[in-house]
């Protein structure tokens, strides 16, 4: 049997040494399309997160059923399954995030991490490690969301938990006037530079 | 052969269970979220009308209008559901009007505006501007609404959105009557109306003979040259096509498309309130001036201009004792290697013959052509400007 570590390392490698988004620069259409606003981004990461271990139990379950000539067609509609039932949800429950989300839940089908992970590591591994390698590549997704989405909301609108007027955590001063770079396309780009800037040399510093 | 049926019907499978999920999934969720939908009109509805009872809809081309009633079946107002076509998309909002016709509220519903730029839309300050207006005033663009500099194109389209929706409820609910034009009892003649079109107004001329519009000329206008170009001239020839105002505008630029329909209205209908308005003098433009009698123009340096092949030649010609002394093309934008076969000669020609009967079969005939006629026209106008002059 696997030693109990196995899981640990299963888990935690997508959160830092190899990070979707900072290390293999996946995913980089809803990081830069919802990363307005910190709620958008946190959301959106759970989003991706709760698609990606629905994604990896069922391919991890189903590996040995699924011949290998369709296996991509398969993974597909399963993904695109638990998007939809994830956008209904949405829908339903949070309808305010939905809505600001847009397109981007529905497009979470495309997201090549999650089909990149279901095709390199759960179409070929136990369940529990599948599941594990799942957790770990979303929240290490989402860690990236919020990171961004946190620099943008900050610089770009100077709130927190936007983007309700009444819920929003004003940061600065009346007389702080926003800078909207970072609340455009432009800026979320900009921002995504430098973050990934710093996370090379904090990876370095520490020899991760 | 065996191995693709498996295939497809493993790969079925999976598409079967995904779909039954999916199916429940819609079952439990679907009536929840139209019911938050409904929540959430409701709370706006209370927002606008405190103490409504009961709403009952109907459907325009438009959008969705809601009538409002209190407890005793009075009603207290409209709520209107349109979309208005933003920068990057629709832009679905709601417009809350009393029983009089003016605006109570405007609620931004849904939109796809740039974050930042053209989201001012859901801005208190721009909303609010609107309150207390009706189908009455103008409600336009800097006249007596703001647009928000930088978000031109999301805010004129929910002015222009807003203008178009009271007018709509105003005729559909509040008995307000709206103008027909009878045609058959425009006189004869030009006349000139103004409308908002989507960025400023637009001019037309409207052409009148014999109880028909005739013809349809957009003097001014500052829209999008790329939208434009969607209405205009489309809508003129839709409205002289079926005689009619109520035509289709449904274009790429609906809003100018309106705008010309409406300026057009607004000429007749001034047409039509005072009969005995002068018609717009028409400018006189003669395709081919009449020959000219040299003996008749006095002397001096004149002017004129005609189209040549590529656009117009402008001439400078000097006359002196009833007789051309000099031609020059002082501007014009033929092809140079064309207009080299035309120029000299033409004037040459013309100042050694000393009338205006002379071949033009160049190399560059159309060029020729042109400063043929420029100085027709230059001299043509220096005897009617003289005649003037005497009868002054």
């Amino acid at each position: 049997m696997e030693p109990k570590n196995v899981y640990i390392q299963d888990l935690t490698r997508g959160l830092v040494k190899e990070n979707p988004v900072f290390v293999a620069l996946l995913g980089m259409c809803p990081l830069l399309g919802v990363t307005g606003f910190l709620f958008y981004g946190f959301g959106m990461g759970v989003a991706t997160t709760l698609v990606m271990i629905g994604g990896a139990l069922i391919v991890s379950l189903l590996r040995n059923y699924i011949p290998p000539q369709i296996r991509i067609p398969c993974f597909i509609v399963i993904i695109a399954t638990f998007v939809t039932i994830v956008d209904m949800s949405l829908q339903a429950f949070q309808p305010a995030l939905h809505d600001a989300l847009g397109v981007f839940v529905p497009l979470i089908v495309c997201n090549c991490l999650i089909l990149g992970r279901l095709e390199a590591f759960s179409s070929k591994r136990p369940v529990l490690r599948s599941v594990a390698d799942g957790v770990g590549a979303g929240l290490g997704f989402t860690l990236a969301l919020v990171l961004l989405a946190l620099v943008r909301e900050v610089l770009g609108q100077g709130t927190l938990l936007g983007p309700e007027p009444e819920g929003a955590i004003v940061l600065f001063g009346e007389n702080f006037e926003p800078m909207t770079l970072f609340a455009q396309p432009a800026g979320a780009f900009i921002a995504l530079g430098l973050l990934l800037a710093g996370v090379n040399i904090f990876m370095k510093r520490f020899n991760i | 052969m065996r191995n693709i049926i498996k295939l497809s019907l493993t790969l079925a499978l999976v598409g079967i269970i995904s779909a039954a999920l999916l199916t429940a999934m819609h079952n439990v969720t679907d009536p929840i979220i139209v019911e938050r939908r409904e929540a959430d009109y409701r709370e706006a509805l209370e927002s606008f009308f405190p103490g409504f009872e009961e709403f009952e809809s109907d459907e325009l081309d438009e959008g969705q209008f809601d009538l409002i009633y209190d407890q005793d079946g009075e009603l207290m107002g409209i709520m209107a559901t349109v979309i208005a076509m933003g920068y990057d998309g629709e832009i679905r909002f709601n417009l809350a009007v009393d029983e009089t016709g003016e605006i109570i509220g405007v609620r931004v519903v849904a939109h796809t505006e740039t974050p930042g730029i053209g989201d001012v839309i859901e801005r208190d300050s721009f909303k609010e501007q609107f309150i207390g207006k009706s189908h009455e005033d103008p409600i336009t663009a800097s006249e007596d609404v703001d647009i928000i500099s930088g978000s031109t194109v999301s805010t004129v389209a929910m002015i222009n959105s807003i203008r178009q929706t009271t007018e709509v409820i105003a005729q559909n609910y509040l008995g307000v009557e709206v103008v027909e034009v009878d045609l058959a009892e425009v006189p004869d003649g030009t006349y000139q109306g103004t409308a908002q079109g989507f960025i400023g107004p637009i001019v037309v001329e409207v052409e009148m003979a014999g109880g028909e519009i005739v013809n349809i000329e957009v003097l001014e206008q500052e829209e999008t040259v790329t939208y434009f170009v969607e209405a205009y001239p489309l809508i003129p020839e839709r409205i002289i096509e079926e005689q009619s105002l109520d035509v289709d505008t449904q274009t790429g630029a609906t809003a100018s498309a309106e705008a010309i329909v409406n300026a057009v209205e607004n000429a007749l209908l001034e047409a039509l309130g005072e009969d005995v308005e002068e018609p717009v003098e028409e400018e006189p433009v003669e395709p081919e001036p009449v020959d000219v009698d040299l003996n008749e123009v006095p002397d001096g340096t004149y002017e004129g201009s005609a189209e040549g092949f590529m656009g117009p030649i402008v001439v400078e010609v000097e006359v002196a004792g009833g007789e051309i002394v000099s031609i020059e093309v002082l501007d014009h934008e033929e092809t140079p290697e064309y207009f080299r076969e035309a120029n000299p000669l033409i004037p040459e020609r013309i100042m050694e013959e000393q009338h205006f009967d002379i071949d033009t079969q160049t190399g560059a005939t159309a060029s020729a052509e042109g400063i043929l006629n420029a100085v027709l026209n230059a001299l043509s106008g220096a005897i009617d400007n003289d005649g003037g002059g005497e009868d002054n």
